[in-house]
Order: C-alpha cells, then structure tokens, then sequence
C-alpha cells in the first residue's frame, strides 16, 4: 500500500519520539523501528482507516515510552553517574535529575509547611517517600544502591521508624485479643511498657552485631565507640541519674525511662549497622546514611516571626544536605577532597542539630536540661565516630562498569 | 553458547515468542512481529519498542544473530535487518517450552486447564 497524509503525519511523529531514546540506541536500532512501526501504520490503515491507526497509536504509545525508559535506565553510556564515587567525572543528567527531580517535590511541599498548613504533620506526607522512590527503582533496576541514595534512605529509615513506634505505641488494635491481652499486662506493670518499646530494637541490633561481628567488620575500636554509644543512650534515657547520683537505683531507674527517646537513638544505631552493608560499595562515604537520620523531618514553630526565618533555614539547609551535598562529595576532584567534603557536611548536620537542639531543649533552663542537650548531641557524635571505625575497616568492593545487562 | 543461553530461563514471553518465530527461518523485525501476533492469535501484539529492545538483548546473550543473507534480496528493502536462531536460542526455546509443556501437563492433572 502507498503511503497517505496519515501515514507520513505517524511516521514523522513517531521518528521524533524516537528521541526518548537513549542515542546510542536510536543510532543502531531506530531506523528499524521506524520501519517497523510504518508498516505496521499502512497495515493498520488498510484493514480500519484513520480508527484502526487511532488504536495502533494508543497501543504504541506505552510500548514507546516503556521501552524508552527502560533503555534509559539500562543504558552503558548512562551510567547514573553518582552510583560510585568517580572524582572528577562530568556530572551525567540522568543521576541529577534522579536526584532533584523528587527533591523538588520535597521542596515544594517543604514550603506548604512554611506557610502555615499542617498536613504535612501525617507521617504519610512526608518527604522521604518522595525521595526514596527514585533511590529503590535505581537499585531495582541496576542491582546496585546509588551513592546519592544514601542520605534519602536514612531519611526514609527515620520515617519508617517513628512509624513502627506509633504503630507500636499508640495504635496497638484494642479488638485483638493478642494485643489487648498485651496492652492490659503493659497497664499493670509500668516497666514492661518500657521493656516492649525497648525489646524490640534491642533484638534487631543483636542480629546486626552478630552479623557484623561474624564478618570480623567490629575492631576493638568500633566496640568501644558502640558501648559508649549505648552508654550515653541510657544515660540519657534518665539523665536526672547524674544531676542525683546518690539516689540512684536500677528499679528506680528502669521505671522512669523514656522509651521514646531509646526507640529514636536505637534506630541511629540500628541504621549505622545497616551501613556496614552498603560500605562494601561506598566505604567511608556510607557515612551519608546516618547523615539521613538526623535531618529534621518536619519543621516546628515555623509561623513566628524568628523561628519563621530559622525555619527557612533549616528548610534550606535540609535540601542542601539532601540533595546538594552527595553530589559535591562524589564529584570531589581527589579522595583527600572529598574526605573533606564529607567531613564538612557531617560538621554542618551535627552542628546544625546542636543549634537546633539549644532552641528546642534551651539547655540554659536547668542542669537537667543542660545534660540532655549534651548528651543528645554527644549520641551523634559518637555514632558519627563509630560509623566510622566501622566502615573504614571493610574492604570496599573496585568500583566496576555501573552498567549490568539485564536479563531478555 | 548452550551454557550460556540456560541462565536466561524462564524466557520472559516476548523473547520466547521471537525465539518461536524465528525457529523455521530467517525474518525481519516486521515479519516477526506478524508471526507472533499469528502465534497467539491476536492476543499478543508487540510494538516495536519491545521488539528491537528483545532483539538488542537477545543479540548480546547469543540468543539471535544477523543474517548475512536474505532470502531475496530482489524484492527486499535493503535496510531491513534479518535474524536468525543461534545453537543456544535454539536450544534456549527448546528448554522453555518443554518446561511450558510440564506446566500444562500439571495443569491439566490438576484440572485447572479446562480446553483440550
């Protein structure tokens, strides 16, 4: 069959979205696709006319813009950049734009916040599910965790861990006869709340240790750093214990814990010993992990006129780290830049937080106070140097070919 | 070859169905589009950006190669591609459709497939 005006108008449509393609792929195979997908057009507009090629096109459609994304995503040339630490490689579109495109989203929706509306209190509005979902299809695809999803899925990690708390805490379903049975026993001894709340990270943070420590990933040094990390957490699960030493008893002390502030640094913990799992890839630089977990994941007092400006700031600065910060340490020109570069960012997420800290706890209101602002930050630290100590000790795997082929 | 085209079971369907269509000779991206929409009567109609990404893998796992030859070139477009089965996609569309033929069968013991 001739071709006709529909035909011609199909075929050059479809020869520039042909685009979407990676180039590499349109060079060997796009002219074979165009002459496939032609006649397909004249087959279809002699059997229907303009209907049957209406059809063609919706069906096509999909099997474009799939294919184009898969080849996108599979691609050699495209690499993802920012997968590995490759220093002084030109920044590729791909990885930065999977990294601000839901880091725009975050942004926007931060700024809903700053003006005074407050959905963004409900756990499922929050952040880190929009920046994880590029981060999870990356990994999906390549079988390879992206160096700029660190920071995403220790914010994610927090996320989801507040959610286990509440899920634990407040919304234990009062109909099930299992539950019920367990919240009644909860009600009648005051500790067992605590030791519910507290069993459970313990319990995970065991299998990781054990885990780790079987891989010989613990040095001396990293079990000093992880016992003075427990340390200054039940330190400051009561820290009245220092301001009243004399009266310190351990049944005293178990009865007035606060569960909730265990259950927050238990999960820090807990995402440090995940981290030793993604140092294989990324070393040192799997210290972007616990960076996540300390991001402010919503913003206070944000309507006042000073806290407004220093809610913009953390708003700012929270992008920055975000999304800005891995991209400056993997594109460093040298290891020694970007050892610096790293050290910068996790100088300014600690102090931020101890500035953050000062404005939320204001340290200068009592020595009980002031202990819990410095041990709340001393918890941080600590886990910073442990984090270290344990990945620095891991042979890390050569960074290879970002590319695998996947499987027809 | 035959080592290598065995990872890649099961086949997903648009390679097996190209694996099938090439079985007998030689085609073009076009003609095995045609043979597969006549495989499954209709029911599966593959666009050409499945096709040519199935191809593209299916050429670096040694499943299909380009044919030199075509089957008559007088009244052929030049710039059309054919391909052919290599040893291991032979054997690869060999290997999968006996392990279809034992699903059917267990279907059928099971009386789940209900056409004969």
């Amino acid at each position: 069959m001739k071709s006709n005006r529909w035909i011609e108008l199909s075929r050059q449509f479809y020869a520039s979205l042909l685009y979407l393609y990676p180039k590499e792929h349109r060079l060997e195979y796009g002219l074979l696709m165009l002459q496939a997908f032609t006649d397909q057009c004249r087959s279809a507009y002699q059997n229907g006319g303009i209907w049957a090629l209406t059809v063609l096109w919706i069906r096509s459609l999909p099997d474009l813009g799939l294919n184009a994304l898969r080849e996108q995503v599979s691609s050699p040339r495209s690499s993802w950049g920012l997968l590995e630490a490759v220093p002084n490689a030109p920044l590729p579109w791909k990885g930065v734009a999977m990294v601000l495109v839901p880091g725009l989203i975050f942004f926007v929706s931060q700024i809903g916040q700053l003006s005074g509306q407050d959905w963004f209190y409900l756990m499922v509005y929050r952040a880190a599910y929009f920046l994880i979902i590029p981060v999870i299809l990356v990994w999906a695809i390549t079988r390879k965790f992206p160096i700029w999803g660190l920071v995403p899925l220790g914010l994610f990690f927090n996320t989801a861990w507040s959610y286990g708390y509440r899920l634990q805490y407040f919304y234990l379903d009062q109909s099930n006869p299992i539950s019920s049975r367990l919240m009644d026993l909860v009600s009648q001894y005051p500790i067992a709340e605590k030791i519910v709340i507290i069993a459970g990270p313990l319990s995970l943070m065991a299998i990781l240790i054990w885990f780790s420590a079987h891989r010989r990933q613990f040095s001396p040094w990293a079990w000093v750093w992880f016992g003075a990390c427990l340390l200054l957490i039940a330190i400051n699960m009561q820290y009245s214990l220092l301001v009243n030493l004399d009266n310190f008893y351990l049944k005293y002390y178990l009865a007035n814990i606060s569960p909730n502030d265990f259950y927050y640094y238990s999960g820090f913990l807990l995402l440090i010993l995940l981290g030793t799992l993604l140092s294989r890839r990324h070393g040192r630089l799997a210290i972007l992990l616990p960076l996540g977990y300390l991001l402010p994941t919503v913003l206070y007092e944000r309507i006042e006129p000073p806290l407004f400006w220093i809610s913009v700031i953390v708003l700012v600065y929270r992008v920055l780290i975000a999304l800005v910060a891995p991209v400056w340490i993997v594109r460093s020109a040298s290891d020694r830049a970007i050892k610096q570069a790293s050290t910068i960012v996790v100088l300014t997420v600690i102090g931020i937080q101890v500035a953050m800290d000062a404005i939320v706890i204001n340290p200068w209101r009592g020595l009980g106070q002031l202990y819990g602002y410095l041990s709340s930050d001393l918890i941080s630290i600590a886990g910073f140097v442990l984090a270290l100590s344990l990945y620095k000790s891991i042979v890390q795997k050569q960074p290879q070919s970002n590319y695998d082929f996947p499987k027809p | 070859m035959v080592e290598r085209s065995s990872q890649y079971q099961p086949l997903t369907p648009a390679v097996y169905h190209i694996l099938l269509a090439l079985t007998n000779s030689e085609k073009h991206g076009y003609a095995i589009m045609k043979d597969v929409e006549a495989q499954t009567s209709g029911r599966f109609k593959m666009g050409p950006g499945t096709l040519y990404g199935s191809i593209k893998r299916m050429l670096a796992a040694g499943l299909i190669e380009e044919a030199d030859e075509r089957p008559d070139p007088e009244l052929d477009d030049e710039r059309r591609r054919y391909y052919r089965l290599t040893g291991g996609g032979r054997q690869a569309v060999g290997v999968e459709s006996e392990r279809l033929a034992q699903a059917v069968c267990i279907a059928r013991q099971k009386r789940v497939l209900t056409s004969t």
